[in-house]
């Protein structure tokens, strides 16, 4: 029997994406929304014509990982459908999907919100899912992370044992995820100790063992909670690692080579990016890779000609300057950012330009930015110039005057701030040209999701566009 | 002259940024030469009474919550005897829920709070999130005399808090519609609340009201966090402190406020 709802819906959404086309309408999930109205199935439906999915949610992280595996697909020649352009709700995977004529040659490489994971896993049944981490992020949206925890565990455990799940060992509520499940699990993290430090940032959330509630003990932590742990009232211990990142250093150059434990052959890997976080995703499309059984030479040039995407840490050139672009999202982001941003400049002078909007996609809740550790930032001796602007700037602008323990760009004694260094400017396209102007080399704008557009705009309006930026 | 203020289990109640209070505290305290030490408490540190001069603590997890719990029972006695002695507190969420008899869980099962607020906590399963305006109870500004009567923050919460000595019958509508509370009750309710709802949800969503006062200590839902947005708030808690460690009328030098008041402008326009 033909199903009449299916047809509509992909008829629907077709037309939607269609007219949307030809009004030059970057909507990316409105087809799939109009879809999903008239058959509340389709995605079941259409992911079932796919080969497989492969799955990948986390709060950091999701959109660099899907990205280097497709890089990986490309490289091995594998045909694959990726929500590429941005929405990872139900939604955009279904807009995605419908832009094939046949999906039985394709894998499917989806990029899910954490919101919508359980609901995404039920639907697509995929064959493999890479699980990042779990921090605070928009509580006003996601709610807290061992509400997220306990939702994803309920949708794991129906799994059937010819799943794989990838998870990061060196988040505590990550591992213990794997521990519960019947499906079979790789684990990833990290063991270069001299890439951590030994004190827990303010923005830690899993601090606490999953078993038995009481605090772990941390010999190492490589970014927020996630480390080397264990829990010395329980026992409970890190899962033993699959894949392990022996020994990470950076480049100059802005790229990390990365030794992994397995054998001479596969043993290390380059990446164009920088930071701890990226040492994760870089590890995370790697097992999957693998699982794939992709041919290692493929894996290592997918992972090194990867280009990272918009507002992860991407350079323009401006006249004598540079200027990278920063997403900045939730609180151990932020930190992570604020790291990588030092250790791009090194001993030069630089400015910086910070942007926090509080719509829907932002987090309307802008409380977050008082758990970042802005003081890091702000009393860098190198930071010459600070300028704030987006929806909440007075709130960005408070929270740096409060940052200012060491009084560098501050007067001492005196809650004023200097005038030349320090600007609250509400109109955006101000606030980007007072950051071009500035009188130091490398420039930096950190922003959230949605400011971020606003500021992709205004740069393109100017001729400053990335090639990255394109897709 | 100097402060010592105790955070109350800062590793376990800290996600919703209001370890900005202490931020803000701290900074507004060095910027006038108060000297200020900030002390950590958390799971088995010892509570000495005398000792600290205001106290504060934050929203968390309900998981860490429950932790909290069974450890403030243990520091429940020095709290009631400082809070009674006129010690400002501030807090926040999670432990204005517990500063009051209990907090009943969806199960059922009621957690025990120490009974400072003559308030409990029922969980609901409705979340309040949103920015919230609260114009402060008229006791507060005539008994401290303060002239910016709003408190803007961010609320998220799904417990609703009701004090014992309000409820439904003594609130009436005014002409709108909107429930008031006759002028009468404040001055002879032993807990009083905060504040009326001007924009949001408040203690329960109900009876209009938010947050909770017994003697010097303060019980809110706002986040945002509160104090650095509401710079009137952050100087009376510093000035009680100083006034009780010190048995003398304080009066603060003023600060330039006016990045902290277009803050707090601009988050009521965004209410």
């Amino acid at each position: 029997m033909i199903d009449w709802r299916f047809y509509l819906s992909l008829i629907t959404a077709k037309l939607t994406a269609f007219v949307l086309k030809s009004f030059h309408k970057g909507a990316t999930a409105a087809p799939g929304l109009y879809a999903q109205k008239i058959d509340k199935n389709i995605l079941k439906k259409l992911a079932r014509q796919l080969k497989f999915s492969i799955l990948v949610s986390g709060t950091n992280g999701k959109t660099t990982t899907t990205r280097i595996l497709s890089s990986i697909l490309k490289q091995a020649n594998i045909k694959y459908s990726h929500n590429r352009a941005g929405s990872n709700l139900e939604r955009g995977i279904i807009s995605q999907l419908i832009k094939h004529h046949h999906l039985k040659n394709y894998l499917g490489l989806w990029e899910v919100d954490e919101a919508a994971l359980p609901l995404v896993i039920e639907k697509i049944q995929p064959k493999i899912i890479i699980l990042l981490n779990l921090f605070r992020d928009q509580l006003d949206r996601y709610g807290e992370i061992d509400t997220l925890a306990k939702k994803w565990l309920t949708a794991l455990k129906k799994l059937p044992k010819e799943t794989t799940i990838i998870l990061n060992a060196d988040d505590p509520t990550i591992a213990w995820l794997g521990k519960q499940v019947n499906c079979k699990v790789i684990y990833f993290g990290i063991r270069d100790e001299l890439l951590g430090g030994e004190a827990l940032t303010h923005a830690s959330d899993a601090t606490f063992c999953p078993t038995c509630l009481l605090p772990l003990k941390y010999r190492t932590c490589f970014i927020s909670h996630l480390g080397i742990y264990e829990c010395l009232k329980c026992g409970s211990i890190q899962p033993k690692l699959d894949l392990k990142a022996e020994k990470v250093s950076f480049t100059q150059e802005n790229t990390t080579l990365l030794k992994l434990d397995d054998n001479p052959e596969t043993n290390q890997l380059i990446i164009n990016l920088i930071g701890n976080y990226n040492v994760y995703n870089t590890l995370a499309a790697f097992a999957s890779a693998q699982l794939l059984n992709i041919n290692i030479d493929n894996i290592k040039e997918g992972i090194k000609l990867f280009k990272p995407a918009f507002g992860r840490l991407e350079t323009i050139n401006f006249k004598d300057k540079q200027l990278k672009i920063l997403l900045v999202k939730n609180p151990t982001g932020f930190n992570e950012t604020i790291k990588a941003v030092l250790q791009s400049v090194n001993k030069n002078s630089f400015s910086c330009l910070l942007v926090l909007n509080d719509l829907i996609a932002d987090g309307r809740d802008v409380s977050w930015i008082w758990d970042v550790d802005l003081e890091t930032l702000v009393n860098n001796p190198n930071l010459k110039k600070i300028i704030v602007s987006g929806i909440r700037a007075e709130d960005m602008a408070t929270r740096i005057k409060y940052a200012n323990f060491q009084f560098s760009i501050f007067r001492p004694k005196d809650d004023q701030p200097r005038a030349g260094n320090f600007q609250l400017e509400k109109k955006l396209e101000k606030a980007i040209n007072n950051l071009l102007i500035s009188q130091t080399k490398d420039l930096f704008i950190l922003s959230t999701y949605t400011a971020m557009l606003e500021v992709r705009k205004i740069l393109n309006k100017r001729g400053l566009v990335h090639s990255t930026w394109k897709d | 002259m100097e402060l010592t203020i105790a955070h109350l289990y800062p590793d376990l109640l800290n996600i919703y940024g209001d370890r900005g209070n202490i931020i803000c505290l701290t900074n507004r305290c060095l910027w006038r030469g108060i000297g200020v030490k900030v002390i950590n408490l958390s799971v088995d540190d010892p509570l000495e009474a005398k000792k600290y001069d205001l106290f504060f603590g934050g929203g968390g997890q309900d998981r860490q919550q429950l932790i909290v719990a069974k450890d403030l029972q243990k520091k429940a006695a020095v709290l009631r005897q400082e809070a009674n002695r006129g010690v400002p507190m501030l807090t926040i969420c999670g432990t204005y829920q517990l500063f009051g008899h209990y907090f009943k869980t969806s199960d059922g099962i009621k957690i025990p709070g120490i009974s400072i607020f003559d308030a409990y906590t029922i969980a609901s399963n409705q979340r309040k999130i949103g920015n919230i305006v609260i114009r402060l109870n008229k006791l507060l500004n005539t008994k401290y005399s303060i002239l910016n009567t709003k408190l803007v923050g961010f609320e998220n919460h799904s417990g609703n808090t009701f004090i014992n000595t309000i409820n439904t019958k003594n609130t009436k509508s005014n002409t709108q519609g909107v429930k008031i509370i006759p002028p009468r009750r404040w001055l002879t309710l032993d807990t009083s609340f905060l504040g009326t709802i001007i924009k949001g949800f408040g203690n329960n969503g109900k009876d209009e009201t938010e947050g909770a006062v017994y003697k010097n200590v303060f019980g809110t839902y706002l986040h945002g966090p509160l104090l650095p947005k509401n710079p009137h708030f952050a100087d009376l808690l510093i000035k009680l402190a100083l006034e009780i460690k010190y048995k003398e009328k304080v009066v603060l030098r003023p600060l330039d406020d006016n990045l902290e008041w277009q803050a707090h402008r601009e988050a009521i326009k965004r209410t």
